[in-house]
């Protein structure tokens, strides 16, 4: 088997407080070139945070990488200095965030913020670095990009706004990017046109995309894989046709059960068949149950959950859950 | 259609908001009905004018012309003008839920001053019964009522927003604007709180017009659908117009981009499909606001505002190319792999 682009292993993040428990403790993946990894969760879950450790982009302090080997091209992340780190960022490895319109400055036109990142990976001229703009506006699919130039950022809808930062963080010809829902600001047709664009950008260049994001519907349309976490804690990972057909951890199980989509309109007697809850909220990480981090939810908790956290472990080809039920029933 | 008159009706409504030089047309002449007992969802994307029109109908916007009757009375004529008085008893029937929860509530306020405050307002019962009251509406939501001494910031978002359903409830009221109330919401928030508004419904016979971005929860929560594009109705039908149904070349395209609706990993892009933004509403096209996303536009429909037509009973569409008996495939089918 080739070495991945991206190994992550037992990655552990937490607060200054070393009494408290880690906000995120446990997580691993493996990302290769050309695939798409999602990284699923509710609010709180941690997916952000392991994104932002990736390029030590944490607020340290007080939050800060506590453990965990972070291996990209063969080498360690976590021991690269921070000048090194510093040439990784926005290079081999790029990123986009979920607001565009708060990662663009207000008072620089769209041009001039490209020209100022397309500079700073490559020694170019100013002629030479006017036409590397206008061909990443290009593979983003611009329209009309030679006039959107002079505009600034309020100017451009949200989608222009979002394939303006796609450009950038194309401009460092990365092997990895890390798209941090990128488009839950945007309405449901222009999230289409992105991811689309995103995934004909991963074809051209063999682009490995960590995806994190809240929706199914998403992973089900633009992964290969999905990890899904609940309260900084990994509990499911697999390929994405596996884990969506036999989902295996009861949280996943419940996430799928409460999307309103996958019931059938009306029962033939008129009435409307209720959607799966999950009872109760996701705890915060300071009131977390002893032994399984969902026990305090899950309908189907037995008297050892409460006791000892389950390990992630094999369900099927790929498919690792941490849940002792569906350990036991393998 | 029932012999009873509707609930609700809007006609020809047109809401204009002002701004500098420019005026912005957020709603350009919209007319529908809900019945009572009914889910009429709204749907549509930003800048549609979903929102204007949800918060025209509770009295928070004025209207610059059309009408809007409820329970049999004209909202939009009356010596107050349009519910000039916050005691305006109309209101008691007419309650809205909104998006952010945490916006809507006051922060300083206890939950149970927040609940009691529209009872307080149109002077309902003593402050015993008024308590009563609030503790009525906490168990009804799902809370317990030794909740009410805290503060909004005390909650989770979830149960803010089952806080802001309990306020809208108070004055029993008979329709409910639901203006995005789960869209803040995580998923398992979210059906609980879609649950919640069901049972609400059976229970209290409430109508709900719901206002909503995400196809799939309309499709759960409606009986009815309309679809907004640029401040028209280009739509109304059933909820299988979210589906096999849509016949304007925008519900289509909709229905298209809703993600997991697709065939999956490596699935080809929507070719052909509305692939730029949404034009802005000061500065719209000309004839159909659709055409210059539309797969399927012709001359006429630069030229001309087509106009709703009923092509099947309770199903309309403004297309001039449906009007005129043609088969629109929709995006989906049009994908090549």
């Amino acid at each position: 088997m080739r070495e991945p682009l991206l190994a992550v292993h037992d990655l552990s993040i937490g607060t200054a407080d070393r009494e408290a428990q880690p906000l995120v403790s446990g997580v691993g993946f493996d990302l290769h070139r050309g695939e798409t990894l999602a990284l699923v969760g509710e609010s709180g879950s941690g997916k952000s945070l392991t994104a932002l450790s990736l390029l030590r982009l944490l607020p340290d302090p007080p939050v800060s990488l506590q453990g965990g080997s972070i291996r990209f091209e063969g080498r360690e992340l976590t021991e690269l200095g921070a000048q090194e780190i510093r040439d990784i960022r926005g290079g081999a490895i790029s990123m986009i965030f979920q607001e565009p319109l708060s990662a663009l400055n207000p008072v620089m036109t769209i041009g001039n913020q490209l020209l100022e990142t397309v500079r700073a990976h490559a020694r170019l001229s100013r002629k030479q670095a006017a036409e590397r703009v206008l061909e990443l506006l290009d593979l983003v699919r611009m329209p009309d990009a030679a006039r959107r130039l002079h505009d600034y950022p309020h100017r451009l809808s949200g989608g222009m706004r979002q394939r303006v930062l796609i450009a950038m963080a194309m401009a460092g010809n990365p092997r990895l990017l890390i798209a941090d829902e990128p488009t839950t600001a945007l309405d449901v047709t222009v999230q289409a046109d992105i991811l689309d664009t995103l995934q004909r950008l991963q074809s051209k260049f063999g682009l490995a995309i960590l995806l994190i994001t809240h929706d199914f519907g998403l992973v089900a349309d633009y992964a290969d894989k999905v990890t899904v976490l609940y309260a900084g804690r990994q509990i499911e990972s697999g390929p994405v046709s596996e884990v969506l057909q036999r989902p295996a951890h009861p949280y996943t199980r419940g996430l799928l059960g409460a999307r309103p989509d996958v019931l059938p309109v009306k029962r033939p007697d008129g009435t409307r068949p209720r959607l799966a809850e999950i009872p109760g909220t996701i705890p915060a990480i300071r009131d977390l149950p002893p032994g399984c981090p969902f026990s305090s939810r899950c309908v189907e908790a037995i008297e050892c959950c409460t006791r000892r956290a389950p390990p992630l472990a094999a369900v099927g080809v790929g498919h690792l859950s941490a849940c002792f039920l569906t350990q036991a029933a393998e | 259609m029932s012999p009873v008159a509707p609930l609700l009706s809007v006609e020809d409504l047109v809401v204009d908001h002002r701004s500098g030089a420019h005026t912005v047309k957020a709603v350009a002449g919209v007319s529908f009905t809900v019945g009572r007992g009914e889910t009429v969802a709204l749907v549509g994307e930003s800048g549609c004018g979903k929102s204007t029109l949800a918060r025209t109908i509770v009295g928070l916007h004025r209207p610059t012309s059309g009408r809007i009757r409820f329970g049999g009375q004209d909202l939009t004529s009356g010596a107050g003008g349009f519910l000039a008085g916050r005691r305006d008893p109309v209101r008691r029937r007419l309650q809205m839920v909104f998006q952010d929860p945490l916006l809507s509530l006051n922060p300083r306020a206890t939950v149970g001053r927040i609940i009691e405050e529209p009872l307080i307002v149109q002077k309902q019962g003593d402050s015993a019964t008024r308590r009563q009251r609030v503790d009525e509406l906490l168990g009804a939501v799902g809370l317990s009522p030794d909740m009410k001494t805290r503060l909004p910031h005390e909650f989770s978002g979830g149960q803010r927003q089952r806080i802001g359903i309990a306020r809208a409830l108070a004055l029993r009221p008979d329709l409910v604007v639901c203006d995005e109330p789960v869209s803040a919401l995580d998923l398992s928030l979210q059906a609980q709180i879609l649950n919640l508004l069901s049972d609400l419904q059976e229970r209290m016979a409430l109508s709900y017009l719901f206002i909503s971005h995400d196809l799939s929860v309309v499709r759960h929560i409606a009986d009815r659908i309309l679809v907004m594009y640029l401040g028209r109705i280009v739509e109304s039908g059933p909820i299988d117009i979210l589906g096999s149904g849509a016949r304007h070349p925008y519900t289509q395209t909709l229905n298209a981009a809703v993600p997991g609706a697709r065939a999956g990993r490596r699935a080809a892009p929507l070719e052909n499909a509305a692939t730029s933004d949404v034009p802005s509403p000061i500065d719209r096209p000309s004839g159909c606001f659709f055409h210059t996303r539309c797969p399927h536009r012709r001359t006429e429909c630069v030229e001309r505002t087509p106009v709703l037509r009923q092509i099947a009973p309770g199903h309309e569409v403004a297309c001039h190319l449906v009007e005129a008996g043609l088969e629109l495939a929709p995006p989906a089918a049009r994908r090549t792999a």
